[in-house]
């Protein structure tokens, strides 16, 4: 016993162990940087073209001075792990999902159907479900090439620009896992944002690109166009159901859905035609500094009711058209006047029943009414569903709203 | 036995090899002859004229008894005389500096202290400078250090206990401690160690560390060592006993526990609250001065998914270009750095500076910008390298630690990082000096002692002896009731 | 070698929080939906009442362990059996532990990882705390708690905004035996309180203060159910495809870009806090291979339990899946044998023998 013992002395052991570890973990003593051996991939855009998976994947690349430099590989394949072998042998490296912040998907994929393409990149390519999720319109090529121009001329980054959006205009956070939710509830309903490319200057467009330099077999064939490109985020969204396509929602719509958000701010609303003792004949323009919604459902003689209770902060910001010049002399809460006051409910009010009719006639509950209920009233819920369906279950909703507008000191 | 003057004088002569600096005086007492023997250059002409020379010859009163009880009594006005009765315990003294009065006939021989004490003045020693607080530091002198000690405790508590270790060198060893707060048992196992030890010289403090800590194969510091009396007799009033040596201005100090090296004399001499801010960073200089290296290492071969993009650009536009695997680069940067320290540690004070600008600008930049290394691994080593000197009397062992982590690091990645660090924990969490837990009073968590660990509470709020610290218990408190 | 009761407290802690911040609340949400956390609330406040048991037979026993306790109340034969079952409990929460911790390193940290570069580590790891005993265990424990519960904290409520409440409702939607069935199913993931039953005669009482336990305890509940809190809240309906409950979070919390450092930090600190947990069940392994084949030595069983480990890590990666397992009937009824059927007995046998013993005194003093 004792000699076994002093065969099996802890000392022995744990050099022993340290050695057997030491020769399998030697070649990390010479092992490159991973960011070297592997592609960075910040952006990646799929779409479908002619039965094709087209892939564009947007790389860092080291640049001078601390600034990123970003190259654009395209590939495609029959399957997505053909369409990333095509791209990783463009690039000649693996690709590392890792720092994906922003997966684009073209308007022929979400039609065709999102969710293999997601569980793909997720589950085995290992890209952050915490990644924003965009629809694009237009070339994927001219896309994910604008998309790096953008990062390169303007400092701006795609996914600098959708994080902005996710205070400002966007009902909800785009990320994946929000997509995975919605499609995995009842309803399977999913949102993101909708881009655009455009050949044609717009209001609000920002030109990226001019044929720059591209990578890649695709991106390089066209790399001597010099046609300029507009890229468009207006806060459009595009809506998908049991993960296809199936809608989009334009900008002035989203505005309208934001009412029913509570986080989300609304930005300016534009009152017309105000007639009091301040205004002659004006247009103002009025601020929401904050707003606060309680949402509320409830069952009176089995019909639904969802309420909506608004408190919104206002500034009026600016008033168009000749005014008195008394007026400058006012102070800020003398702007708000009842006239005023009626109008701005007024118009919040119709832009909420708005917004309601669109999700009706779409069938889409963009105003999350099936959870509140579902959740908040589940049994009467169910029994009301018993004579509706999915589809058409806010038909028989009635809504209200409460609304109380008060001024920004 | 009766001592012939003469004959013992040449016996004594004999034994020491008729060295040189041996030198022996002859005077007529009455009817007597008086041998005095002494080692020139260690005793002190002037004492030895004054206390023995210029007495025995001035005086003339004629003896009435016994001529050594009347010399001890009535005639040497030196402060301390001894009687030996052998001649072997005359010569041992006579080599501590003492002269050795051989009276003809006597039965006694008289050892008289006329040491003359070489040592350099009272300094502030260079590991513990102080912003405010006292300066004085320990010198190569045990009587001096032993006086400096003295100055400060005016108690009969105080006890110092000396004995000579060193076949050869016959070193002065003192066991100093407070009778009333000590632990018996420690102070009875040092003297026990101490007395054990077979050596043929004890040239510093530092010699005795191997036979008194627990486990001597440890990389890390299992007694304490202080280089100021006021940071003694602190540890003493806590319960811990000190060790002096002779010929160090370094004392030991047991039990020894972790938090100490966290611990600053001007901790207790500045604000409460910035000491608890002071001795956490403290805390987290050492954590990155071990780690992270190996974390850079680490993220850059395995991990760089962790990295936010921006700062990856960063790195990965700095290091764009660099030859060597990240791990070399770092590695190289390390030993660079441990040169350079151990080069300009021994260089004469005047090279330092050049040796300084050499080192840090001159490599620094130039391995820069040939591309060998990248500017990021130049500074965490940098870094790193700088937050080891925030407890200078580990350093040693960090820069270690840090070599291993960097090797760890590139082999294993961060999940070995964290396997060496639990076992770093847990390593020392496993071992004890002289009845304190290492980790105490962290681990184990003693409530009473989180006045002084790594937050420190009013002084007068500071009622109880440490309890991480061995000592007697039934002297807990710090002071009676009514003063508190 | 005696743990102080501050100790014990923080070693219920850990064993406590072991195993309900990674694949559990996932694994719950299939079966129980919305109302899982119910589950893990209720199954843990048991596991605590169970605790408060396991320590006061400990405090009012005088045996210098627990076999020397089972046998002074059960006899010599029942003890073995009971230390014998109570092996094959502490080797599958063993296993799980390390399995665990390999899947959520390698998800976490790498992209690939040999399984005996993970392993092996840990093998020297977890082999030098057995070797060291019960109070190197403690001491780090000690250390590695207040980090782990600050991370958790942190990571909860930098997420905690984001969580939406209607998740959780409606409450018991589908009644209450779906909540039985997955408490049932998931019992491997409870039973903590098992591993004090190796603690008889290793706590100093001396020190005692009586409400650290029940503090411990209660912020260990506290803190898994905020950490399911968020989870739920969070996730929804995708919860069963989140494997690693801590490290999803700090992920989602995040934002847009990949998990931000401080985050990383606390997901590190969880693997340290595993390692430990894994070393305490693993000396809890350890001391039931003694009592059952009375081994007086401690090498040979802590180089069994490391062997066992390195083998499960190897069977693990061959074809295995470790859910299989610990979804098994067999799994949940040890653990109800071995967490609550055993205290309980043991606290009867002692009752009945502590009546024997007084009627045997009194009996006696009448005589005399």
């Amino acid at each position: 016993m004792q000699k076994l013992k002093s065969i099996f002395s802890p000392r022995k052991i744990i050099i022993i162990l340290l050695i057997i570890v030491g020769i399998m973990t030697v070649p990390g003593l010479n092992a490159p940087a991973m960011s070297e051996t592997e592609a960075i991939v910040t952006l990646l855009c799929m779409d479908k073209q002619e039965d094709k998976i087209v892939m564009s994947a947007t790389v860092l690349s080291p640049g001078p001075d601390n600034v990123a430099n970003y190259q654009v590989f395209t590939g495609s394949g029959d399957t997505l792990s053909n369409a990333v072998e095509a791209v990783s042998l463009s690039i000649g490296k693996e690709m590392g999902f890792a720092q994906c912040e922003v997966m684009a998907l073209g308007e022929n994929l979400c039609t065709e159907g999102v969710m293999q393409t997601l569980d793909f990149m997720t589950r085995t390519k290992k890209v952050g479900r915490n990644a924003y999720l965009v629809s694009f319109a237009g070339d994927i090529n001219d896309f994910s090439e604008s998309m790096s121009n953008l990062n390169k001329e303007k400092s701006l980054s795609l996914e600098k620009i959708l994080s902005f959006d996710k205070r400002y205009v966007l009902t909800k956070n785009c990320n994946i896992e929000n997509f995975y939710i919605g499609y995995f509830n009842d309803l399977s309903l999913g949102i993101m944002p909708r881009l655009e490319i455009k050949n044609s200057e717009s209001d609000n467009a920002i030109e990226v690109a001019s044929g720059g330099q591209t990578s890649g077999d695709q991106a390089e064939a066209e790399s001597g166009q010099k046609e300029k490109k507009y890229f468009l985020n207006d806060g459009s969204l595009a809506v998908f159901k049991k993960g296809k396509h199936v809608l989009d929602v334009d900008s002035e719509m989203v505005k309208k859905m934001n009412f029913f958000v509570n986080n989300s701010q609304q930005g300016a609303l534009t009152i017309e035609n105000v007639n009091d003792d301040l205004y002659e004949n004006a247009n103002v323009i009025v601020d929401i500094v904050r707003k606060k919604n309680e949402i509320g459902v409830r069952f009176e003689n089995d019909t639904p009711i969802f309420r909506n209770r608004m408190e919104v902060v206002v500034f009026v910001e600016q008033v168009l058209g000749d005014q008195p010049k008394e007026n400058l002399l006012k102070r800020n809460n003398d702007f708000l006047t009842p006239t005023l006051l009626e109008h701005i409910k007024e118009k919040i009010q119709s832009d909420m029943q708005d917004c309601i009719d669109f999700c009706k006639t779409n069938s889409v509950d963009l105003i999350d009414a099936y959870k509140h209920f579902s959740k908040l009233t589940s049994k009467k819920f169910d029994e009301y569903l018993k004579t509706h369906t999915k589809e058409n279950f806010l038909d028989d909703i009635t809504f209200e709203f409460d609304l109380h507008v008060s001024n920004e000191y | 036995m009766k001592f012939n003057a003469v004959e013992t004088q040449k016996n004594i002569e004999t034994k020491l090899h008729n060295s040189s600096d041996v030198k022996s005086r002859t005077v007529q007492f009455f009817e007597k002859t008086i041998v005095l023997m002494y080692i020139a250059d260690i005793t002190d002409n002037v004492l030895f004229n004054q206390t023995i020379i210029a007495p025995i010859i001035s005086y003339n009163v004629e003896p009435q008894g016994d001529i050594v009880s009347e010399l001890e009594s009535k005639v040497l006005t030196n402060h301390e005389v001894v009687e030996y009765s052998s001649e072997q315990e005359a010569l041992d003294d006579m080599l501590s500096g003492k002269t050795i009065v051989i009276v003809d006939g006597a039965e006694k021989i008289l050892g008289i202290d006329v040491e003359k004490i070489t040592t350099r003045p009272v300094m502030e020693p260079p590991t513990s400078v102080v912003v405010k607080g006292p300066r004085e530091g320990f010198t190569e002198s045990i009587k001096y250090n032993l006086a400096l000690i003295r100055k400060r405790v005016r108690t009969d508590d105080l006890v110092v206990n000396i004995m000579d270790i060193g076949e050869l060198t016959k070193t002065q060893v003192g066991i100093v401690y407070f009778d009333s707060v000590a632990d018996k048992a420690i102070v009875k196992d040092i003297e026990k160690k101490l007395k054990k030890i077979q050596i043929d010289g004890v040239l510093d403090a530092h010699y005795l560390i191997s036979y008194l800590q627990r486990n001597p194969k440890s990389m890390f510091k299992q007694i304490g060592d202080v280089e100021k009396p006021d940071i003694l007799v602190g540890k003493m009033l806590e319960g811990r006993i000190g060790i002096l040596v002779d010929g160090s201005p370094i004392v030991l100090t047991v039990p020894f526990v972790l938090i100490e090296d966290l611990q600053n004399s001007d901790d207790y001499y500045s604000q409460p609250i910035r000491v608890g801010f002071i001795r956490v960073l403290r805390l987290l200089g050492v954590i990155l001065a071990v780690v992270l290296p190996g974390v850079y290492v680490a993220l850059e071969i395995y991990h760089y998914k962790i990295l936010p993009t921006e700062f990856l650009v960063t790195i990965r536009n700095t290091t764009q270009g660099i030859p060597f695997s990240p791990f070399v680069e770092v590695f190289f940067l390390v030993v660079l750095f441990e040169i350079l320290y151990e080069a300009n540690l021994r260089m004469p004070q005047y090279f330092g500076m050049a040796m300084s600008i050499v080192g840090a600008l001159i490599l620094g930049e130039t391995t820069v910008n040939a591309g060998l290394v990248s500017p990021p691994a130049v500074m965490i080593v940098a870094l790193s390298g700088i937050t080891f000197y925030i407890i200078p009397s580990q350093a040693a062992q960090f820069s270690l630690l840090r070599l291993a982590a960097v090797v760890i690091g590139a082999c294993l990645g961060l999940y070995g990082m964290l396997i060496f660090c639990v076992f770093i924990l847990s390593y020392l969490s496993s071992f004890d000096s002289y009845k304190s837990a290492y980790l105490a009073p962290t681990a184990p968590y003693i409530e009473s002692d989180q006045q002084d660990n790594f937050k420190r509470d009013l002084i007068k709020n500071m009622k109880k002896r440490p309890r991480s610290i061995a000592n007697n218990r039934h002297n807990d408190d710090r002071r009676s009731e009514d003063e508190n | 070698m005696k743990i102080n009761y501050r100790q014990l407290s923080i070693l219920v802690f850990m064993s406590f929080i072991a195993l309900k911040c990674l694949a559990l609340p996932g694994l719950l949400y299939s079966e129980s939906g919305n109302m899982s956390w119910l589950v893990t609330l209720v199954l843990m406040f048991v596991d605590f009442i169970f605790a408060l048991l396991i320590i006061d037979l400990m405090k009012k026993s005088n045996a210098k362990n627990i076999l020397e306790f089972m046998q002074q109340c059960l006899g010599p034969v029942l003890p073995r059996i009971f230390m014998a079952v109570l092996v094959v409990k502490y080797a599958l929460v063993v296993a799980n532990i390390s399995k665990g911790l390999e899947f959520f390193v390698v998800e976490n940290f790498y992209s690939s990882l040999n399984w005996i570069v993970f392993v092996l580590p840990l093998i020297i790891l977890v082999g030098f705390m057995l070797y060291k005993g019960i109070r190197n265990i403690a001491r780090v424990s000690e250390m590695v708690c207040w980090a782990v519960l600050l991370g958790c904290v942190y990571i909860a409520v930098k997420s905690i905004m984001s969580v939406d409440v209607l998740n959780f409702l409606p409450f018991f939607k589908d009644g209450v035996a779906p909540l039985f069935k997955s408490g049932y199913q998931h019992m491997s993931w409870f039973g903590s309180s098992t591993f004090l039953l190796m603690l008889f005669g290793k706590v100093d009482f001396s020190n005692e203060k009586k409400m650290k336990l029940v503090q411990y305890s209660f912020l260990a509940i506290a803190l898994v159910m905020l950490i399911h809190f968020v989870f739920y809240g969070l996730f929804d309906i995708t919860s069963p495809t989140h494997s690693f409950c801590i490290s999803d979070i700090s992920q989602y919390s995040s934002g847009q870009s990949s998990i931000d450092e401080l985050s990383w930090l606390v997901v590190s600190l969880w693997v340290t806090a595993q390692a430990v947990q894994l070393a305490l069940f693993s000396y809890a392994m350890i001391q039931a291979i003694k009592f059952t084949f009375n081994i007086k030595t401690n090498v040979f069983p802590i180089l069994f339990v490391l062997i066992y480990i390195f083998a499960w890590s190897f069977i693990g990666e061959m074809t295995v899946r470790l859910e299989q397992v610990f979804l098994t009937q067999f799994s949940s009824i040890l653990t109800i044998f071995t967490a609550y059927v055993i205290p309980i007995i043991l606290y009867i046998g002692y009752a009945v023998e502590r009546r024997k013993n007084k009627k045997i005194r009194g009996g006696e003093k009448c005589k005399s």
